[in-house]
């Protein structure tokens, strides 16, 4: 026990501090100097260099507040920290959660102090809607909380996620396209689930649309007070859908037959006039997620190229349109990213990507704590630059989405994300190395290409009805001025994409319902447009690129996948379809704007002060027949930030009252990850009885202090240290006593860029090296060193298999040097769990890892499991623990299971032992719970 | 051996008897307007004594006399001398009370929302549950009318037991489920559904009078006032509806849901909306007095007096305002959610907070 809260403890303060053994880092690239706007219900938090957007989203949080309490009938009494970031690359380093956030994370709850966490990236409709989704879940989490404790339950059911996100959706923002698009995908290609089976797509993008649209039918056929009364009769219930029934009167599978039965009779009729892209144009990629096709022209076929995600790392490729050679006809990867410090993320579902004439890419990725921009010669497989746009202008450019290369090749027009949380347009002179701001205002524009004429055309919000999330296409000079009106409406009008000779432009829009092409012709001509809707698609339509003979590439999502594909003949299709006049609005185009918070109900205003409240407390007592009883309690406390944690371990084993203060056990640590060199400093005193089979029994009293700093070089590789100065006694049970201060120092090399599947990683490389010393700088009665190396490597065989090795080694060497306990399911399996020992160990492990059962049910009449993704391995082991000279190496080989349980994942491992000279006539068999190395 | 057996089992059985009140009530008849103050003008409260109690009470607690029936959401009930504000003992009766108890002294009847318990009928004097009936889960009050104990549980089934053998007399089926308490009119009884289905029985038989189907969703009881029922539904809207037929006659439009019934007497109609809008309705031309809009929605049943309206918001706030123009009077921080409709005496005030204290305040004197 006391090993085990020593080690948790130790493990605390480190992992705080990002040393883990494996893992990447969140690195804090920026300093940010936070202040706090205290309103009538929020502490906001923010930084000077978005003070008007935060003053903004302050209005938008207090306005929703107030709509939120009567649809909630409901009212929340404590102050509400509300933490702005002003991109989401600023969001990502937030330390409020200790994991990763991902590119399509727009904002959270978290539930410990409270505080909601939310970056503005660049579009106001957007951040009032995230603002409005999150305090959705403060009011629910708050009123159900409330309810069950009212009626004296400590715990009790609470609403599963559909529910929790549908309504935050539905409370937050109306149905659109997007939504649209996931319910008519899935009806019109018949897997459109109810809620019985809505765990199938659980925490995915799919169930906060469904959640959502099952809620706008309640709404439509029960009554919107349905929803709160589901909320309000939950506490009686032991799960959601006895509340759900007792609101609606219907259980799931009832109401699935209901709610299913009408969704066939809303999308079927759409069939009559409406196509599946798969049936009217051409497949170009169907395999994973693609986005953002451009053409190029490669020797002399047609290609393109587009970003996307086949394997867990998202990817640049380039595919053949016309492939003459059946090798030809693979897609291929030109740059992996997710992998390196330069490629850490292509935002592709927001970053569109540029080809010109000469074959050169030019895409935006994040690389350390903004964005660069990269020119990639096609034909040489080669980055020819790398460019900081914003390199002279103190970093005020974040992030970079949907660069474009002008006409000559010699500008790049681009969407730029200041920290100032807006977006504008930007130009970049490639000769000059100048930046140069085009746009400087609130509107979020996007989008943006050259036209041939030199002229730059742009999506924007910055239309009559941007307020209301709607954005339209636009026209302006390549000096950001005379910007006019191409289409407008109250729609989402994007993805502008140019014919070379400038005569039509395509784009997408959602003027619909769903997101389908549309043409305009002659929009470099100043008199009115006509407008001519080129697609009835069922599939939803985004990115549309012209290749040089007149079709259009675009992306789609269609039968739950994300293409490409081609639509040929684009120029003889226009001259069958009807035109219509674009009807511009007279007046001014950028004329709205949000309100500010009302200066007069802001309180305060002050530099952010850290103030600790507790995280976590926790007590327990154990009882061990050989060392007696344990009581002890642990605290941690962090600031609002999470920046600052301290940890606080207490506990006593003392076996009588005068031992007590013998007995008695702390441990303090400080961790700070505000900066990005994280530190950890710790007192600690651990005394008390403890065996090893090395020492037998023994009493230890160690006290001292600790002191741990880790540098990230990247996300992927760090460099950590750390440092101990302690005293110890320690008394053998025979009898031998001896006293040392200890001095220990280690250094490490950490790094790590595998990507995982459910049961282990599958593709990338991590590995630890470290080297430490121990002496006893008084006595010289402790004097070794201690070396370690862990490197693992994940060969991809194909989408899920793989080839992984591992190879292991420790040593100890000196004067009182700890022995390594070794064997079992985490290293050499076949052997007992820590039988072997020494001051040496060796491992070499392969592993083929392959799917082996997709899913399995089992169904009873009283209960149904259900068990997807096991998957095999075959492995071989070779290793052992020695002291003094290597004997013989012991091994084993086998074949295993591994089916994952959500949180852990359960092994099963038969196999023989072997020397590699004889093999075991038995066999072993082992069952262990955690991933595979 | 045997007499020391006898009496440790004897400690034992007593020690283990479940919590009792201590002292029943007297059986003292108090009529429903009395103790409600005089309308001779508004006088400030302040804070005098309080007792915790701990556990969150019904919206609606009953009083007799001194004593206070403190019944909890998770099925305490206290009884509470109002003198003194201590506890006269407690018993746990039975999780998931939300309706008030009715009470035929000696008898109280607590219908239960969660699980099975049925109706309990507890005996104050003999300090403990004499009978369970059988009937389904209820949110609602049971009420007393023309010698019935009526009881209306959550799926529409509403159930006649004859007082004081409690024998089933009647049974119908409202059709929806029922959601507001009951309202006893003479020999009457006004039971709403959810989905807007009010019907008028007569307690004595269940013959039903007549019945109205109204487009909305109501979480409220009608109000009561010259033969005309004001029902508040979740759409805003109150409509006025004859008791003596069941005409639609007139609806008074609002902006947002209503989960608190509207209070009225001469001076006007008062709707409390869930976003904290107070309105003041001219009964007969329907038009708006006065508009209060109040921090957060409402937490506890209004209280109208005379004079003065006391409004408990989830702000943890309590408001009391002049029916003549709405004006804040007083607004006072009682430290928790007012969760019961406040209990006027002659010169107190009880306001039962979250999570369980009841506050005692004092009329200053003129």
């Amino acid at each position: 026990m006391k090993r085990i809260v020593i080690a948790l403890l130790l493990l605390c303060g480190l992992a705080a501090a990002q040393s883990y053994y494996f893992g990447r880092n969140k690195v804090q690239y920026t300093r940010f100097d936070w202040q706090v706007m205290k309103t009538e219900h929020f502490d906001i938090y923010y930084y000077p260099e978005m003070e008007d957007i935060a003053r903004k989203g302050a209005a938008f949080a207090e306005q929703a507040f107030i709509d939120l309490q009567p649809k909630f009938n409901h009212f929340i009494n404590r102050r509400i920290p509300l933490i702005f970031y002003s991109t989401h690359l600023h969001f990502q380093q937030t330390n409020i959660t200790p994991g990763f956030i991902p590119e399509g994370v727009g904002g959270f709850f978290e539930f410990i102090k409270g505080r909601v966490v939310i970056p503005s990236n660049g579009n106001l409709s957007k951040f009032r809607h995230v603002i409005r989704h999150e305090l959705v879940h403060v009011f629910m989490h708050s009123k159900i909380r409330g309810s069950l404790r009212d009626h004296g339950r400590t715990d009790g059911p609470f609403p599963p996620l559909w529910f929790t996100e549908g309504l935050a959706e539905f409370w937050s923002t109306h149905w659109d396209a997007q939504g649209e698009m996931i319910i008519k995908d899935a009806v019109l290609n018949n897997y459109e689930l109810g809620l019985k089976n809505i765990y199938v797509v659980n925490g995915t993008f799919s169930m906060y649309k469904i959640g959502q649209h099952v809620l706008e039918y309640i709404k439509e056929h029960y009554g919107e007070d349905k929803i709160l009364d589901m909320m309000t009769a939950l506490w009686k219930y032991e799960t959601f859908e006895e509340a759900f029934k007792e609101a609606v009167g219907l259980d799931y599978e009832a109401f699935d037959r209901e709610y299913l039965y009408a969704l066939k009779k809303e999308y079927y009729p759409l069939m009559a006039d409406h196509d599946f892209n798969s049936q009217t144009t051409r497949a170009v990629e169907e395999e994973g997620f693609n986005f953002k096709p451009v053409y190029y022209r490669d020797g002399d076929d047609d290609a393109v190229v587009f970003v996307g995600n086949h394997s867990g790392y998202s990817s640049i490729f380039l595919k053949h349109l016309n492939p003459q050679k059946e090798e030809d006809a693979k897609t291929r990867v030109l740059i992996k990213g997710e992998a390196t410090s330069d490629f850490e993320s292509f935002h592709i579902f927001d970053s569109r990507i540029s080809v010109d004439k000469k074959g050169r890419l030019l895409f935006s990725s994040k690389s350390g704590g903004t964005d660069v921009l990269y020119v990639y010669d096609i034909s040489r497989r080669k980055i020819i630059r790398k460019i900081h746009p914003d390199s002279l202008g103190n970093g005020q450019l974040v992030g970079i989405y949907s660069p474009a290369w002008s006409p000559d090749g010699g500008r790049l027009v681009f969407s730029g994300l200041s920290s100032s949380g807006y977006k504008d347009l930007y130009l970049y002179d490639l000769k000059s190395s100048t930046l140069r701001n085009l746009t400087r205002d609130i509107y979020d524009d996007f989008d943006p290409l050259f036209t041939p004429d030199g002229r730059i055309i742009f999506a924007s919000d910055r239309g009559v009805y941007g307020d209301e999330g709607y954005s339209n296409l636009f026209i302006c000079d390549s000096t950001g001025e005379n910007i006019r009106y191409l289409t407008f409406g109250r729609q989402r009008d994007t993805a502008p994409a140019i014919s070379s000779d400038g005569k039509i432009l395509a784009f997408t829009s959602d003027r619909e319902k769903t997101n389908n092409l549309f043409l305009i012709r002659n929009p470099l001509g100043d008199g009115p447009h006509q407008i001519q809707k080129l697609t009835h698609s069922i599939g939803t339509i985004f990115d549309p690129a012209w290749t040089p003979n007149g079709d259009l590439l675009f992306s789609t999502f269609e039968g739950r996948r994300f293409q490409i594909r081609l639509f040929e003949d684009v120029l003889q299709k226009m001259k069958e379809l009807p035109a219509r006049d674009v009807v511009l609005h007279p007046g001014r185009a950028d004329g709205w704007d949000f309100p500010d918070i009302d200066s007069m109900t802001v309180l305060t205003r002050q530099p952010y002060t850290k103030e600790y409240t507790l995280d976590v407390a926790q007590s327990q007592v154990s009882q061990d027949p050989i060392f007696g009883t344990t009581g002890g309690a642990a605290f941690a406390f962090s600031d609002i930030m999470s920046n600052d944690q301290y940890t606080i371990l207490v506990y006593n084993n003392a076996r009588t009252s005068s031992d007590f203060l013998r007995s008695f056990n702390f441990a303090v640590n400080h961790v700070s990850l505000e900066k990005k060199v994280n530190y950890a400093v710790g007192l600690f005193r651990f005394a008390g009885q403890y065996f090893n089979p090395q020492d037998a029994f023994y009493f230890e009293d160690r006290a001292g202090g600790s002191f741990a700093i880790s540098y990230p070089l990247s996300q992927f590789s760090r460099i950590s240290f750390s440092h101990s100065l302690s005293y110890s006694d320690k008394t053998w049970s025979f009898g031998r006593r001896r006293f040392a201060w200890l001095n220990t120092s280690f250094v490490s090399f950490v790094h790590d860029n595998a990507i995982w599947m459910s049961t282990g990683p599958i593709e990338g490389m991590r590995f630890n090296i470290s080297v430490g010393n121990t002496y006893d700088f008084a006595f010289n009665n402790v004097n070794y060193m201690t070396g370690l190396l862990d490197f693992r490597y994940y060969q991809r065989l194909s989408r899920r298999s793989t080839y992984a090795i591992r190879l292991y080694s420790l040593f100890n060497e000196g004067k009182e040097a700890r022995q390594f306990y070794f064997g079992g399911s985490w290293d050499l399996r076949g052997v007992a769990r820590w039988s072997l020992h020494g001051q040496r160990i060796f491992l070499f492990s392969q592993e083929l890892r392959f799917p082996l059962i997709d899913g399995i049910g089992v169904k009873t009449p009283f209960i149904s499991l259900g068990f997807s993704s096991i998957r095999g391995a075959l492995f071989v082991d070779a290793g052992n623990a020695w002291n003094g000279k290597l004997e013989k190496i012991r091994g084993s080989y086998g074949v295993g299971a591994r089916l994952p349980l959500g949180f852990l994942v359960l092994r099963w491992d038969i196999g023989k032992q072997t020397d590699f000279k004889n093999f075991d006539q038995g066999t072993f068999t082992q069952f262990f719970f955690g991933w595979d190395f | 051996m045997k007499a020391l057996l006898l009496t440790a089992l004897l400690v034992l059985t007593i020690g283990c008897r479940k919590p009792q009140l201590s002292v029943a009530p007297p059986p003292v008849q108090m009529s429903p307007a009395s103790g409600v103050l005089a309308a001779a003008g508004f006088s400030r409260i302040k804070e005098t004594r309080e007792l915790e109690i701990g556990h969150a009470p019904i919206p609606r607690l009953p009083a007799r006399g001194e004593r206070l029936f403190y019944v909890s959401l998770n099925g305490h009930f206290y009884q509470v001398n109002l003198n003194t504000l201590e506890t006269e003992g407690d018993v746990k009766l039975t999780d998931g009370l939300y309706g008030t108890p009715a009470l035929n002294y000696p008898l109280m009847f607590f219908s239960t929302e969660r699980g099975h318990d049925g109706l309990q009928v507890y005996d104050l004097i003999r300090a403990k549950t004499v009978k369970e009936l059988e009937v389904s889960p209820a949110r609602v009050s049971p009420v007393i009318a023309a010698s019935h104990l009526i009881h209306c549980a959550l799926d529409g089934r509403i159930s006649a037991f004859a007082l004081p053998g409690l024998q089933k007399k009647w049974s119908v089926d409202l059709g929806q489920r029922i959601m507001a308490d009951p309202l006893v009119s003479g020999g009457n009884i006004l039971i709403t559904g959810r989905d807007g289905h009010l019907a008028s029985y007569r307690a004595g038989d269940g013959m039903l009078n007549w019945t109205i189907d109204l487009d909305d969703a109501f979480y409220t009881a009608p109000a009561l006032w010259q033969n005309h029922l004001y029902w508040a539904a979740y759409s805003g809207k109150v409509y006025k509806i004859s008791e003596e037929s069941g005409a639609r006659e007139g609806t008074y439009n609002g902006h947002a849901p209503i989960y608190q019934s509207p209070r009225i007497n001469a001076t006007g109609l008062y709707v409390p909306y869930a976003d904290g809008t107070l309105k003041a309705f001219e009964t007969g031309t329907k038009k708006v007095r006065w508009t209060q809009h109040l921090d957060g929605p409402f937490s506890a049943p209004l209280l109208l007096t005379n004079n003065v309206l006391y409004s408990s918001q989830m702000s943890r706030k309590f408001y009391i305002l002049s029916l003549q123009d709405g004006a804040i009077l007083q607004m006072e921080e009682p430290g928790g959610r007012p969760l019961s409709q406040p209990l006027q005496t002659d010169d107190r005030l009880y306001l039962m907070v979250s999570p369980g204290i009841i506050k005692e305040y004092q009329h200053e004197k003129k």
